[in-house]
């Protein structure tokens, strides 16, 4: 009886080490239904509020539901002086940076997740307030598709990876 | 095969100890700080905090991304502190690591904007230097990496930061270290409680 149970002690032991680890984060994606769109498209657009002078982050999802292999090559609008691309990174364990990124490729029938800790849309000094429910207008620019208007709504979101599941 | 039961169960111990107590992590040093917060009041940290639990996040307000998630993180916080009744034991405080930037004004309208419930919460900047011991003594770094320029020809800095949320106790230790754009909430509540 006594040997018998001896080994759960080794195994106890790991399951509580296991209990304590970090756990993992990965927010895993929605899979949308694509049956019924075609070229190139910008879901779910969304920004997060802002006051004016500061800069705020553009979010949704391209989707190039075409057979060419595009690039996204810079967004525009007219709501702050800049208007960029960009990927927020992780460097290391617990440091965040973020970068401006010239050209992305969105290859034919992909889609590109832009979402906080990502990709996102930098709307750099901002010439306006942006208060939850406002509707504004920004412009993607692809190699092949061209500019493509997109509406997006702006809103706070209540937890990191909710916002993906109230938009549907 | 007696000692190694031995050594596993003091394995065991301490890797429970380690999951529910909340060791002192470090502490801010016997420097106070002063600081001015977001009503151009001059505030000493982490003095401001003594007497209650500290929720202390690092932010810059050019940050369109990390910052604000740590700084929605704090709010829901708050909420469910609120809910629980709690919430007058606790103190949050936003500091910012961009002090040529975020003035004052800057961080009132960073908090406005947000409609966040600063009864019990202070947004804080202050000279640089007096900053950048501070954010060491958190073991916080944040470093200027890429950057852009607009259209009037003024440069937006973008630092490389520790994406962080410290836990202080009423004396002013640091007891746990979160990541703040990707905290759960209610571990913080429950860590909290466990200070009180
Ligand atoms: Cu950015």
């Amino acid at each position: 009886m006594k040997t018998k149970f001896k080994f759960l002690i080794p195994l106890f032991a790991v399951l509580i080490l296991l209990g304590c680890a970090k756990q993992n984060d990965e927010v895993k994606q929605p899979e949308e239904s694509t049956a019924h769109m075609s070229g190139m498209m910008v879901h779910n657009a969304w920004i997060r509020q802002a006051a004016e002078g500061t800069t705020t982050a553009l979010f949704g999802m391209i989707m190039n539901h075409t057979e060419v292999n595009d690039t996204l090559i810079g967004v525009s609008s007219d709501l702050a002086q800049l208007t960029e691309f960009h990927e927020t990174y992780q460097k290391e364990d617990d440091m965040m940076g973020m970068r401006h990124i010239e050209a992305q490729p969105i290859d034919a029938n992909s889609s590109l997740i832009l979402k906080p800790g990502s990709y996102h849309v930098m709307l750099i000094r901002l010439n306006q307030d942006l208060n939850v429910g406002n509707t504004k207008e920004i412009t993607f620019h692809f190699k092949h598709a061209g500019d493509i208007k997109v509406e997006a709504i702006v809103k706070e979101m209540n937890e990191m990876g909710s916002m993906d599941h109230s938009q549907h | 095969m007696k000692k190694l039961n031995i050594v596993l169960l003091a394995v065991i111990l301490i890797s429970l100890s380690a999951c529910n107590g909340l060791p002192i992590e470090g502490d801010f040093g016997p420097t106070h700080f002063n600081l001015i917060d977001q009503d151009n009041q001059s505030q000493i940290f982490p003095d401001l905090i003594k007497g209650k639990i500290g929720v202390v996040g690092y932010i810059f307000t050019n940050c369109p991304d990390i910052c604000p998630l740590t700084t929605n993180n704090m709010r829901l916080i708050q909420e469910e502190l609120k809910k629980e009744n709690i919430n007058d034991d606790v103190e949050f405080v936003s500091i910012s690591f961009d002090p040529e930037v975020d003035s004052p004004e800057v961080l009132k309208n960073f908090a406005e904007i947000r409609d966040l419930d600063l009864n019990n919460w202070a947004f804080l900047t202050g000279e640089k230097s007096i900053i950048d011991s501070l954010i060491k003594e958190a073991g916080v770094i944040a470093v200027v990496g890429d950057s852009s320029v607009t259209k009037e020809g003024e440069t937006i800095y973008y630092f490389i930061h520790t994406d962080r949320i410290s836990l202080i106790d009423e004396e002013g230790n640091i007891r746990k270290n979160y990541l703040g754009s990707r905290i759960n909430i209610k571990d913080v509540v429950a860590d909290i409680k466990k200070l009180l």
